[in-house]
């Protein structure tokens, strides 16, 4: 009898991502917290000792730059937790995929789920285009701010599944 | 472009490049490796009507266009009306890629003809290993392709539809938005 593991292969890496996404959210946190704490001009905690007299001219100059790399690291700290957490989706479809032996199967239930499906319309071209002002809109491409979202567009998705797919096929 | 619109996604609404077109060639060879599919040899080219005095002169100039290019290869072609007035070109030819090529030449000439605007959408037909058939449509205005799969009565097979274009996404340009995947029912094809 052979004993598999219940938790899969997969396991450790979940909980090196769940580990580092906490850190980097902990990092994020401080800097906001350190940004919070300079924005109330002269109330600060930390900078409260020793500035009430006219060296706070020059403290002026530093306040500023950790300011601004404080400003800078919330920045890109958040940018990366979406980014991980977006990774962390794609890596718990391909788990399921891997598990269930049919990244297909997978693609079609994700499709039905999100009703992307039931966009596909019926109606005949000939009847819709001539009515339709906005047929000749450009379509919209993925643009920037989907550095911003925490989760992977369907598409993307689909994609990756399909991908996934092709491999397994060709083992 | 400029460097804000490549930001923000958007694209200049700039008339559809008919040269896209050629991208069906290569895109046919992925069609059959990934999902067995085989061009049945048929295309078409499908625009709204035009008066019979333009049409008449059109098809004369389309015939000595068509006539020319089937020295190399043979290829037969018929016109025909549908039900909702739209007049089509069928094309018939066993090598893909002159049927490709002889569909974007047609459509060039309505083009360079004046009826650019009257251009409704290009379709490649293709038939699959349990004999379905699965058509490529493009279409002139939005210069975008998706598939359409019949499947009977009216209805179409979304899932085959979706899971086709995910593996086509880089060859061709791929229509992103769903809801203009519109059908072409009865097709003289």
């Amino acid at each position: 009898m052979q004993r598999t593991k219940w938790y899969g292969r997969d396991a450790g890496l979940q909980v090196r991502m769940a580990i580092t996404m906490v850190l980097l959210t902990a990092v994020y946190l401080i800097f906001s917290f350190v940004l919070f704490r300079f924005t109330r001009v002269g109330g600060g905690f930390w900078f409260g000792i020793g500035s009430n007299r006219d060296d706070d001219r020059e403290g002026g100059n530093g306040f500023l730059v950790i300011l601004l790399v404080s400003v800078v690291v919330a920045f890109v700290s958040h940018l990366l937790v979406m980014a991980l957490s977006r990774y962390r989706e794609f890596a718990a479809d391909r788990g399921s995929a891997i598990l269930t032996g049919s990244p297909d199967q997978l693609a079609s239930a994700l499709l039905r789920i999100t009703g992307t499906m039931e966009r596909i319309p019926d109606q005949d071209l000939r009847q819709a285009q001539p009515l339709s002002a906005l047929f000749f809109a450009a379509p919209k491409k993925e643009n920037v701010f989907a550095l911003f979202s925490d989760h992977p567009t369907v598409q993307k998705r689909i994609e990756r599944l399909q991908r996934l797919g092709a491999q397994m096929a060709l083992r | 472009m400029s460097w804000i619109d490549a930001l923000l996604g958007r694209s200049r609404p700039i008339p559809a490049s008919l040269d896209q077109l050629f991208g069906l060639s290569t895109a046919g060879i992925t069609l059959e490796t990934e999902f067995d599919l085989k061009s049945t040899g048929a295309a078409a080219v499908s625009f709204r009507p035009v008066t019979s005095g333009e049409f008449s002169r059109l098809q004369s100039e389309i015939d000595a266009l068509l006539q020319a290019s089937t020295r190399d290869a043979p290829l037969t072609w018929t016109t025909s009306t549908d039900s909702f007035g739209y007049q089509w070109i069928t094309l018939r030819s066993d090598d893909y890629s002159n049927l490709i090529t002889t569909m974007h030449m047609v459509s060039r000439e309505l083009q360079d003809s004046g009826f650019g605007e009257q251009l409704l959408a290009a379709i490649v037909q293709f038939r699959g290993p349990d004999s379905r058939i699965v058509y490529w449509l493009y279409n002139y205005k939005r210069g975008t392709f998706y598939p359409f799969v019949p499947a009977g009565n009216q209805t179409r097979d979304n899932a085959l539809e979706v899971r086709l274009t995910g593996v086509l996404n880089g060859e061709l340009n791929v229509e992103p938005d769903l809801t203009k995947w519109y059908p072409l029912w009865g097709i003289p094809l």
